[in-house]
């Protein structure tokens, strides 16, 4: 057995064991530490067939971004696992039946497996398209030298680019509605919070936010203040009030959305319906009802 | 990729470039309090690009190397759905609006699902199919989930994406065995690789892996279970809309596939695409019989209705394409006056979805009852209304394609389908007295209930040639 063919057996190996793990593991973050497995193991595979650039991208992309992503997801989602597995025994035996079913039936579609006459030159058809014009200009030989010379970035960027532009801008056009479905679902504009109005803020005058009194030692100068420190204090915001209200208030009753001025957004899972409810007890402290 | 490249998607090009600007428009201005514009402005741009499609003409074009085809079927069916998704967007405006739903990111959602049906309608490559249905679809799963206080609609949203999702994984599945097989994703390829006769049994599997995914977007029988929970669960508006232009982006794409990729093999596809048609004709039917509720029974309509239209692709003639989408334009039509008619009924203020409601509706608003009763009959199939040329047409389909017995079950499904659209106008005029309904209507609705009950009379004369288009569509597919 060539080193190939054992890095192959042995990659394949641990991307089904690495895949069925990721199912049956108990822990989901076991889970997806076993899918990270996966994803490395198939990139060592795609390095086994040439595709260098694909396994990088692999490594960085789905166990460098998405896989971490997924283990803070994972860690933060309040989710009971233990019941979702329960609901899931119920029905595992039906499940088994029509998995077993099914394999039987693609084994024996498999079995007889034949491809059309002209499936392999059709396959060759787009990466003979990759530096035909290359050829024309006499850089290679001809299309057996193109193949062995182009790297792999080059033929990837040339194809996406060219020949499957169209499908490259409507797979980040899917992205887009992703994002805008995320933001559309989620996004909430809080009213119970302090916002900061940096116009109301810029526009306060400093002469007319601040007093400046003359207390007399042992005097109170003010016999409505309760405050403990009364006597220390000199300095006291009395227009406070006057600064205009931060924020308008909700346009609609269930609609939060953030205003033009900006704010405090929240991001709340969609199963999570009328997000927390109101802790008892607890209002929100504003400065500007404390002074007189 | 080259200048006629671009040319031919420009309208798909213009369309997304329109959603993009949009979206920064509502964003860096006051958002929601622009969405009535948007709405406007949407549905406008999208008649324009209808209209523009329905006159400039041109012949058979493939760009992109063949990924994309512009041919007179792919226009019949984008015009239907741009036509239907303004109509829609309409409509939906007063009802959003009043219930807070009208975030300025709906009309550009519709906007980009309608990118997505166009793609798919004109795909000549499996990939390209694939990323028009995602555009598509995962538009419409966020709209459902749009009223998202409400536990109804999170639960369509989610059940529609959690099953898309699977839909999505069975098409992709079948579509990688066809690779297998073909060597290639695109449609003129693939064709070539299958030939004429029997397909070979690996190409079987994936065939029917790839049809079973189609027969999900299209709410076919037996992969309809979504449907009732989605429809009921979302906004009355986007109800309407998922039962017009996108079931008409789905059939297209289901047409393209069998006849563009899988052209020789029709024998094979044929007798998986008569099952469905029975199956979802007989299961529409009879589930409708026990529901009260009418956004359910419009989606349990909408799948028998399915099954009728794959009848007419089941025929797997140019003409039984031909009645397939006839019978589509009709039935979209049809649609969009009786969800104009159901987003009206409302009482308090609040919508009124159980139809034992609707007792003694004829007495209070004899003009609104009349303009349903001639909708329910046309979707009926009651002669002479155009309904029933749309049946019609895809019967004489089966007929002519020797599938006798598809014409007999149909014609059966069709009386048991009758039964609960004939119920509707009973309760309507002879119903038991309900409490009263609102009786103001917005004349955005009321404008397109009446011109749909009109059409549903006057296009007896010669369904407005309907018909020559639709056949000229069907040649450009079957050849």
């Amino acid at each position: 057995m060539t080193f190939a063919a054992f890095a192959f057996y042995l990659f394949a190996f641990a991307v089904v064991a690495g895949g069925l793990m990721v199912v049956v593991a108990r822990n989901p973050v076991h889970s997806v530490l076993w899918l990270i497995l996966c994803f490395l193991s198939s990139a060592g595979l795609f390095v086994l067939v040439g595709a260098e650039f694909v396994a990088m991208l692999l490594i960085i992309v789905y166990v460098g971004a998405v896989a971490v992503l997924f283990l803070f997801v994972v860690m933060m989602l309040d989710v009971d696992f233990a019941e979702l597995k329960a609901e899931m025994a119920n029905y595992m035996p039906l499940g088994l039946v029509i998995g077993v079913v099914l394999l039987m039936q693609l084994g024996i579609a498999f079995g007889v497996w034949q491809s059309a006459d002209i499936a392999e030159s059709q396959r060759a058809a787009p990466v003979i398209a990759v530096g035909a014009e290359d050829v024309g200009e006499g850089l290679f030989s001809d299309s057996d030298a193109l193949l062995s010379q182009t790297h792999n970035t080059r033929a990837l960027g040339t194809l996406i680019y060219d020949d499957y532009l169209l499908l490259f801008q409507l797979a980040g056009l899917i992205l887009l509605v992703a994002m805008i479905g995320a933001i559309v679902l989620t996004l909430r504009h809080r009213t119970d919070i302090k916002r900061q109005n940096i116009v109301a803020q810029m526009m306060r005058d400093p002469a007319k936010a601040m007093e400046l009194k003359d207390v007399k030692p042992g005097r109170d100068y003010d016999r409505t203040r309760t405050l403990p420190h009364r006597r220390c204090r000199a300095v006291r915001d009395r227009h406070f009030r006057a600064v205009p209200e931060p924020q308008e208030r909700d346009r609609h009753p269930d609609e939060h959305r953030i205003d033009a001025a900006g704010g405090e957004h929240q991001f709340r899972g969609v199963l999570g319906l009328p997000g927390r409810p109101g802790r008892a007890g607890l209002h929100p402290v504003r400065a500007d009802r404390g002074g007189g | 990729m080259t200048n006629a490249d671009i040319q031919t998607v420009l309208p798909e090009v213009l369309l997304a470039a329109y959603a993009m600007l949009a979206l920064m428009f509502g964003v860096y201005t006051t958002k929601d309090k622009v969405a009535p514009l948007l709405v406007w402005v949407t549905s406008a741009v999208l008649a324009v690009l209808g209209l523009w499609i329905l006159t400039g003409g041109g012949g058979d074009v493939a760009a992109f190397g063949g990924m994309i085809v512009n041919d007179a079927f792919a226009r019949f069916a984008k015009v239907v759905i741009l036509f239907s998704a303004a109509a829609v967007l309409l409509m939906s405006e007063g009802y959003m609006a009043k219930r807070g739903l009208l975030r300025f990111e709906y009309p550009l959602l519709v906007a980009l699902a309608v990118v997505g049906m166009m793609v798919m309608v004109s795909a000549g490559d499996l990939m390209a199919l694939y990323m028009g249905l995602e555009l598509q679809s995962l538009a419409l799963y966020v709209v459902a989930a749009l009223r998202r206080d409400s536990v109804k609609s999170t639960e369509a949203g989610l059940k529609y994406f959690v099953l898309g999702a699977l839909s999505s994984g069975l098409l992709l599945y079948g579509a990688s065995l066809v690779y297998g097989f073909a060597g290639t994703t695109l449609f003129t390829g693939i064709i070539a690789a299958v030939g004429e006769g029997q397909a070979p049994l690996g190409l079987l599997f994936g065939l029917v892996f790839v049809i079973a995914g189609m027969a999900f977007k299209v709410s076919a029988a037996p992969f309809h279970m979504w449907t009732p929970d989605v429809y009921e669960g979302s906004p009355t508006p986007v109800t309407a809309f998922f039962a017009t232009a996108p079931k008409m982006a789905a059939m297209g794409l289901f047409a393209r596939v069998v006849h563009d990729a899988f052209g020789g093999v029709v024998g094979d596809w044929q007798q998986i695409v008569a099952f469905l048609a029975v199956a979802s004709m007989f299961l529409g039917g009879i589930a409708a019989i026990g529901q009260r509720n009418i956004k359910r029974l419009m989606a349990y309509s909408s799948i028998s209705h399915m099954g009728f239209a794959l009848m007419g692709l089941a025929a797997g003639t140019a003409f039984g394409v031909q009645a397939m989408l006839v019978y589509m334009a009709i039935y979209v039509t049809m649609n969009i006056g009786v969800f104009a008619f159901i987003l009206a009924m409302e009482r308090d203020g609040a919508p009124v979805v159980r139809i034992d409601e609707l007792g003694g509706y004829s007495k209070r608003e004899p003009l609104r009852a009349l303009a349903m009763l001639v909708l329910l009959f046309s979707l009926a199939g009651v002669p002479p209304l155009v309904g029933f040329f749309g049946k019609f047409y895809v019967l004489r389909a089966a007929m002519d394609a020797g599938m006798t017995w598809l014409a007999i079950a149909a014609v059966i499904a069709a009386v048991i389908n009758a039964f609960y659209y004939l119920r509707i106008v009973f309760l309507m005029y002879f119903g038991e007295d309900a409490e009263a309904m609102d009786s103001g209507i917005s004349p955005v609705l009321w404008g397109f209930l009446m011109a749909s009950a009109a059409i549903m009379v006057v296009g007896i004369i010669n369904l407005f040639g309907v018909e020559a288009i639709a056949a000229t569509a069907a040649a450009a597919l079957v050849n």
